[in-house]
Parts: structure tokens; sequence; C-alpha cells
């Protein structure tokens, strides 16, 4: 599924590594790592509780596309 | 809509019956190539000879066996453990390459941990059946070995695997558990995020079907074993018990977990 995110740009807005990152939203470094990759679509809480942190809106923050043969 | 995919079923089953009916055949005739082998040994009396070669190799190497694998052990642990300190000292807590390489160190450096938490068992039951066989002078050497091998082999055990979770916790905080808990695995599980849950728990399946396919060849093997080696029916009987645990316990598991109110 592709989820895209501009999580690294939020993040670099409120100065906050990806280990501060993890605390504010109870997750470990990878996981918000593997989440600015692409490579984990966090489930609809943390998706929340991220966008919560940033004061802004989950669909600000991570974008779904359709795939084209979809 | 249930005709339409009753078709399909049926569809589906028939593509793959032929590959099914394949497969059992194949097992016949493995099954028949392996009986006809096991009289014509039994015959020329090779299995008796072979089992009594086995049987001492293994004798001897439950001996010496522990020794051996606490000193390998610990040459591995060491290396790896000290090339991942090594860049973890060099790391700035963000790059994601380094931080996959000194995993990848922490996983060499337990590994033969694991390895010594299963072979230690199987050597310790082995060796003792073996030194009560020996005569009381070679009886003296051959204790003293197996027996510093075995404390060396649990010593290393435990403290390799403190080692790497407390190196994990420096890694990452937000990990609990100590490796000397009795709960450990469950600590260290409840501190697991929802992407680490996932990843254990799709190892954990493939974990599963591995040993399901595992329990299968081993009953193939003691079943060759009984009729050919003279193995007794306790080999079969203990792969039976291992694998109908294996599968009920997975069973039982899915029931508990659909039925849970969150």
């Amino acid at each position: 599924m592709p989820l895209y995110n501009h999580l690294k740009e939020y993040r670099a807005k409120i100065n906050v590594n990806q280990q501060e990152m993890g605390a504010l939203v109870g997750v470990s470094r990878q996981t918000i790592s593997q989440i600015e990759r692409g490579d984990y679509s966090p489930s609809v809480t943390l998706a929340l509780k991220i966008a919560r942190v940033f004061d802004a809106r989950v669909e600000d923050i991570f974008i779904y596309e359709e795939e084209e043969n979809e | 809509m249930n005709k339409e995919i009753e078709l399909a079923n049926k569809k589906e089953d028939k593509k793959q019956l032929i590959k099914f009916v394949l497969f059992m055949l194949g097992c016949g005739a493995l099954g028949f190539i392996s009986g006809f082998a096991m009289s014509f040994f039994e015959d020329i009396s090779v299995t008796q000879f072979i089992s009594e070669c086995i049987v001492e190799i293994i004798m001897i190497v439950s001996i010496y066996g522990p020794l051996v694998l606490a000193v390998v052990g610990f040459v591995v642990f060491a290396i790896a453990f000290g090339k991942a300190k090594k860049l973890c000292s060099t790391w700035d807590g963000e790059d994601d390459e380094v931080y996959r390489r000194i995993e990848g160190f922490l996983n060499i450096a337990l590994a033969p941990t694991i390895v010594a938490q299963t072979l230690v068992l199987v050597f310790m039951a082995i060796g003792f059946v073996r030194i009560d066989m020996l005569s009381r002078e070679k009886m003296v050497i051959d204790l003293v070995i197996f027996g510093a091998g075995i404390i060396l082999s649990c010593v290393f055990m435990i403290a390799g695997q403190v080692k790497v979770v407390n190196f994990e916790k420096v890694l990452n905080p937000e990990k609990k558990g100590s490796a000397l808990d009795l709960k450990f695995q469950e600590k260290w599980m409840k501190s697991l995020d929802e992407a680490e849950l996932s990843i254990t728990y799709r190892a954990t399946f493939t974990s599963y079907r591995a040993v399901n396919m595992t329990c299968g060849i081993l009953w193939f093997v003691c079943f060759i074993g009984m009729m050919s080696f003279d193995l007794g029916i306790a080999p079969v009987c203990i792969i039976g018990v291992i694998w109908l645990v294996s599968q009920m316990s997975y069973v039982i598991a899915c029931m508990k977990i659909e039925n849970q109110k969150k």
C-alpha cells in the first residue's frame, strides 16, 4: 500500500530527532525511521498520535495514492 | 453468491488435485524405496554397524562438545559484540545503515548463546549416559572435561544473553526487562511497539511452519530408525507429542484471540 508521508519535514519544523519523536508517540526510534522511509504504515491510532504532536491533520502528514494498475 | 464461491472452490481444488496426487505418489514411492532398502541392509547387517558407529560418535561428541561449544561460542561472541560496540560509539543516533550493521553484529553475537541453550541440554543427557559406561580411570578425566564444559557453556550462555539484552536497552531505551528475570519474555514483549510486534508475529508464524515441517521429516527419520536401527517407539511418540502441541496451541491461541474483547 503506497502511503507517503511528510513526517521528516514536520519533525524538522519542531526540531525533534527520531528518538524524541518516538518517545512522544510511544514507539521506538526504528519505527519512526521505518515510517519515514515508507517501510511501515502506522496504525490509525499511531497516525492520529503523530498528527496531534504537530497539531496537524493526518491527511496533511500521510498521503495515500492509488497505484496505477488498481 | 454462495454457488459462485462453491464453483470457484471446486475449480481451484481441481487445479491443485493433480499436484497433490503426484505429491502423495512421490511419498509412496519414497516409502517403498525406504522399506526395500531397510530389508536389504538389514540382511547384510549394515544397519547395526551404522547404528553403533553413529551412537559412538555422538557419545564422544557429548563429552567434549560442551567445552568446544563454550570456547568457539565465546570467540564468536567476543568478536561480534566488540564490533557492535565499536560501531555504536560512532553512531549519531539516526543513521539507519549503521544501526542495521550494529543489529547484525548483535544477532551474530547472540546466535552462539541460543545454540548453546539447546545443545547443552542434549549434551548433558547423552554425556551422563556415556560417563556411566566408562571405566573408573577414564571416567574421572572425561567427567572433569564434561563438567567443566557444561559449566562454562551455561555461564557463557547466560552472560552472553545478559550483555546483548543490556546493549539493546542502551540502543533502545524504551525496552524493558532483565535477561535474568524469569518473566523476561513477557516484559520485553510488553515494551515492543506495533511495528516490532508485527515483525515478531510474522517471524513466529514462520517458526511455527518450520517446526511443522521438521516434525514431518523427523517422523519419517524416526520411523525408519524404528524399523531398521531398533530405536524403539519412544522417538516417534515424542515427535507426535511435539507436533500435536505445536498444532493445538496454534489453533487454541487463534480461537482465544478471535474471542477476545479489546
